[in-house]
């Protein structure tokens, strides 16, 4: 909770000096290993947002990062690729996570996989990621049950559902440009 | 002595006539290229061993004008997958190639086709409405033909990698990759596939599959850690157009697999693409060739019900006419993706119908007799 | 007319066939099929029937040659000779005797993830053994199944977990540790609890007389077995130097080679008396063959897979213990990929090793089941035990302890996962 209002006590801050908060470059990774990551690398490659693509990445990686965007959701044929067991990447994400807030990145956590990334694999990644995000994007199909619409409600921050996953490019890009009227 | 006679006698007669039926699965059906064709050529031009047996296939090519990429399309890896190999019949009879090369092998493990898994009571033939009539094609096997093939070892120790299958699986294509030279029947198949991809550059693999409701990985395009972005970017366009498709990454501990070997051994980009098919599906209620047709299946509904298939699959079911058009129109988006990441080497194409076409008139009604 | 009905209408005609007109249970599986095809409205499917009959074609080999070459094994004076050599060396420590009898009979099993092989060769080196200790034939045959059906499941071959596990693109990796950790103490409990009294307070020379030859001959008397075993391992363990022959012709190859190394052997004799005997398993195989064909036909097949999956969670362990022991009993193979795939599917949760492996310990155990009661059926004459219903009688504890070690495995899959280090 602390923490949390540490960040909005921030982010009111450059919002006030009339700079969005999400900076570039931005580090992008996974929360659950899942192929999605790069449905979000295609998207930051076409809008041009400049981003470093680290599926596995680490808490050193975030030295050179400015805004943090994780694509929640698990697959076990991930998670078995990268040699990765579930509790090591909750733990791998957490830190991560935390990491972030602590240096005041803020994070961006999006859903594109669908109903295919719900259910009793993904969900401890999603809990997380929704849980510890300042910005949510979810595509259509993904939040059907309303579990992530539920959770950013209660957290209050801004949450987005698109149609898909090549909606994203927009509202990204707009959020990484700094805010009208400057 | 009368009675055992006359037994003996029953017998040899159901004997006799079943084998006939069996018999008559051999015969390939007759495929009608558009004039766009450049070359037919066989798969035992690149690995001669094969040459004459039944391990020997079709390579259809379709070169462009002007230069490019090299496509190779696989339908009919397994031939109770019908989709796989329809989907590469109708691209053989509509394709117009402008720019770069397709190569299509639409009956890969062609021995498959010539059989039907025992135990699995599919129907030899079924039928599709096109422009001329009804035409009829073979329904076949995941497993190359026992004639071909015999006997199975208990364990099947893939090569080079020494996994341990099940001893069927040594009669299964998509387990046998990259193949060896001197290896069994469909290991010297998958190796010829792989000459092939070597020597005619080929710079994109799309191998095309069905698998059934149930299974964990379907409507999906599954890609080697090289072809990631290219299938990321089709995916994206899929899913864009109104179609459910998930990406999957190839496995690195599972092995024998296109994606996995042929990534690994060609310079090729290695995907595959899973479309639903009721008629392979161990659920499946009552199985005749209307339920290879139609895909219209009451215990799959069911099983729907109970959160069992991966698919949504209502009383309408899942046609062949759209998992054909899902083949179609994913190898359109798998092309469209390589040429965007790939400036120089595009493959272009056009005569194929779109997926809606097929959708709404039945990909039957784009096959042509007449070229 | 509905799948259940067909379905229905088969057993009945199943039951009839064998239990009121007596007929050989393979021609019964014959009548069966035909007459669901039959009420499903296809006639009389000749291509579907001729196709079914050859589903086994491979067991059918195994289970001829097999017989033939301990018939001809047994004849060369091989397997009294041996008898006299293990009661000589053990009959004074029977616990280490049982425990050695039961491994030596589960070691073709564990190799090619078969019971034949088990009964038929190791099973039928043990059996004079047990017998002369005093073993009633039918607890004899159950102990050699029992075996039998334990080699079956365990490591390093199990092909129902094989099979189970390719339905799901799974690799058969992590799968001979909690296989091993689970059969071999299993079956040595289901051993003694078997035949353990028979073996207490044996004496030896007692035991001898009973056997034919007093001597044990030569170890030439010996090499056709060790010529099947070698190329059983070697094909695996060393393929670069073995050849890939198939279990058929191995038999063959060792059956001719038994005919030089013992006493003289009256070929026809040894050829008929195996035809004789394996006449009726192949009838057996062949109708098993047709009736999964035409289950699968008719869509029997996918409503009894689709029944099982419908049951509630705790309905659902009651119907996997009795569902896939009994199409087990059809065929174990049949049983995994038919029913152990979709379970595994709606149990993804879990330990997909454990998962697996707990259903292919209850898929083999189907080789106890009727209609074929296959390890049991082979026993019977290894054994010289004519009813086949008094050897099921007597295979209660391996049923119990199979039955008990599978569902175990179930429901605690995730927790034996992670004692196995599974993830």
């Amino acid at each position: 909770m602390r923490r949390l209002f540490v960040l909005a006590i921030f982010i009111s801050a450059v919002l006030a000096n009339g700079q969005t908060p999400y900076q570039t470059p931005v580090l992008l990774t996974t929360g659950g290993q899942s192929a999605d990551g790069l449905f979000m690398k295609n998207v930051l490659t076409k809008e041009g947002i400049e981003f470093q693509y680290k599926p596995l990445a680490t808490v050193a990686d975030l030295d050179s990062a400015k805004t943090l965007i994780m694509v929640i959701g698990g697959s076990s044929k991930g998670l078995g690729a990268a040699r990765i067991s579930a509790e090591d990447e909750i733990a791998r994400m957490t830190a991560l996570l935390d990491s972030a807030a602590a240096k005041r990145i803020p994070v961006i956590a999006a859903h594109l996989g669908g109903k295919n990334r719900r259910g009793s694999l993904s969900d401890p990644f999603n809990d997380l990621g929704v849980q510890k995000s300042n910005h949510f994007f979810v595509v259509k199909g993904g939040d059907d049950d309303g579990y992530f619409k539920k959770r950013t409600n209660v957290r209050k921050i801004p949450y987005l559902m698109v149609d898909k996953t090549a909606d994203l490019g927009a509202p990204l890009k707009q959020l990484f440009t700094k805010p009208a009227g400057e | 002595m009368i009675r055992k006679l006359v037994i003996l006698a029953l017998l040899s007669a159901a004997c006799f006539i079943s084998g006939g039926m069996l018999l008559s699965q051999h015969q390939d059906e007759t495929l009608y290229p558009t004039p766009s064709l450049t070359k037919r050529m066989m798969l035992s031009d690149y690995f001669s061993v094969l040459r004459g047996g039944d391990g020997d296939t079709e390579v259809f090519e379709y070169c462009g004008d002007e230069g490019g990429g090299t496509v190779l399309i696989l339908g009919g890896t397994h031939c109770d997958e019908p989709a796989s190999y329809l989907a590469a019949y109708l691209l053989i009879e509509t394709l117009d190639v402008q720019r770069g090369r397709v190569l299509i092998v639409p009956r890969a493990n062609r021995s498959a086709l010539t059989h039907n898994l025992q135990g699995e009571g599919h129907p030899q033939t079924f039928e599709v409405e096109t422009l001329h009539g009804k035409r009829s094609f073979r329904m076949g096997s995941r497993y190359t033909n026992p004639l071909n093939q015999w006997p199975d070892p208990e364990v099947y120790l893939h090569s080079p990698s020494k996994q341990e299958l099940s001893g069927s699986d040594s009669r299964n294509l998509n387990r046998c990759y990259p193949g060896r030279a001197d290896g069994t029947y469909t290991e010297r198949v998958a190796h010829a596939l792989a000459e092939l991809i070597k020597q005619e550059k080929v710079d994109l693999v799309i191998d095309l599959h069905e698998a059934s409701p149930e299974y964990p990985v379907i409507n999906a395009i599954v890609a080697h850690e090289r072809a990631m972005d290219c299938a990321a970017f089709a995916v994206m366009e899929l899913q864009g157009q109104g179609l459910e498709y998930s990406l999957e990454p190839s496995p690195q501990n599972y092995h024998g697999l296109s994606h996995r070997e042929l990534g690994d051994h060609t310079n090729a980009l290695a995907t595959l693409m899973e479309s639903a098919n009721a008629s392979q599906g161990r659920l499946r209620g009552r199985t005749d060739a209307q339920l290879v047709v139609t895909g219209r299946d009451k215990m799959y509904t069911r099983a729907a019900e109970i959160e069992m298939t991966r698919v949504p699959f209502g009383l309408e079911g899942i046609p062949l006419d759209i998992r054909v058009a899902r083949h179609i129109e994913g190898t359109r988006q798998l092309v469209l993706a390589f040429n965007g990441l790939n400036a120089g080497k595009e493959v272009e194409f056009g005569g194929a119908p779109t997926y809606a076409e097929i959708v709404e008139r039945g990909f039957g009604k784009f096959m042509h007799e007449e070229n | 007319m509905s799948e259940g009905l067909i379905l229905a209408a088969m057993v009945a005609a199943l039951s009839i066939s064998v239990f009121f007109v007596k007929l050989p249970t393979g021609i019964a599986l014959l009548v069966s099929a035909m007459i669901g095809a039959f009420v499903a409205g296809e006639g009389i499917p000749l291509r579907h029937l001729a196709e079914g009959s050859m589903m086994y074609l491979d067991p059918m080999l195994i289970v001829l040659t097999s017989l033939f070459f301990m018939a001809v094994f047994e004849r060369s004076g091989a397997l009294s000779s041996l008898n006299v050599w293990m009661l000589r060396k053990f009959s004074s420590r029977p616990f280490i005797l049982v425990s050695l009898l039961t491994l030596f009979v589960m070691l073709p099993g564990m190799f090619t993830g078969l019971t034949a092989p088990c009964v038929l060769t190791t099973g039928a080196i043990a059996a004079p053994v047990l017998l002369a200790a005093g073993t009633p034939r039918a607890v004899a045959g159950a102990f050699i199944a029992s075996g039998a059906f334990w080699g079956m499941a365990a490591p390093p071959v199990n092909i129902c977990a094989m099979l189970i596990g390719a339905g799901v693109d799974m690799p058969y990796i992590g799968f001979d540790l909690p296989l091993l950790a689970t059969t071999v103490p299993l079956a040595l409990l289901s051993g003694h609890l078997l035949v353990g009294k028979y073996f207490r307070g044996l004496k030896t020379e007692n035991v001898c007389e009973l056997i034919e030859s007093k001597e044990s001959g030569g170890a030439l008397l010996y090499l056709p077995f060790l010529v099947v075993m070698s190329l059983m391992l070697g094909e695996r363990f060393l393929p670069q130097y073995v050849p890939h022959l198939g279990i058929p012709l191995i038999f063959v190859i060792a059956a001719v080679l038994s005919l030089f190394t013992g006493a003289r052997v009256k070929i026809k004799e040894a050829a008929d008396w195996s035809v004789k005997s394996a006449m009726p398993i192949l009838a057996l195989l062949a109708g098993i063959g047709m009736f999964i064909q035409i289950l699968t036909l008719t869509g029997a097949r996918g409503f009894i897979v689709i029944e099982l999956l419908e049951l509630s969670e705790w309905q659902r362990y009651v119907g996997i213990a009795i569902l896939v022991q009994l199409f087990g009993g059809v065929s174990a193979y049949g049983s995994s990929v038919v029913l152990g795939v979709p379970i595994l599917l709606s149990m993804l949760g879990q330990n997909n090793v454990i998962v697996a492996s707990a259903l292919s310990i209850i898929a083999s155990l189907g080789d106890f089941m009727p209609p074929t009661r296959l390890a049991v059926v082979l026993a019977g004459p290894v054994v010289g035990e004519e009813s086949s219903a008094a050897i099921l009688r007597k295979s209660l504890w391996p049923i119990v302890l199979g039955l008990a070690c599978g569902i175990g495995m179930l429901i605690y899959a995730n927790e034996i996962g992670k004692l196995f280090g599974l993830n």
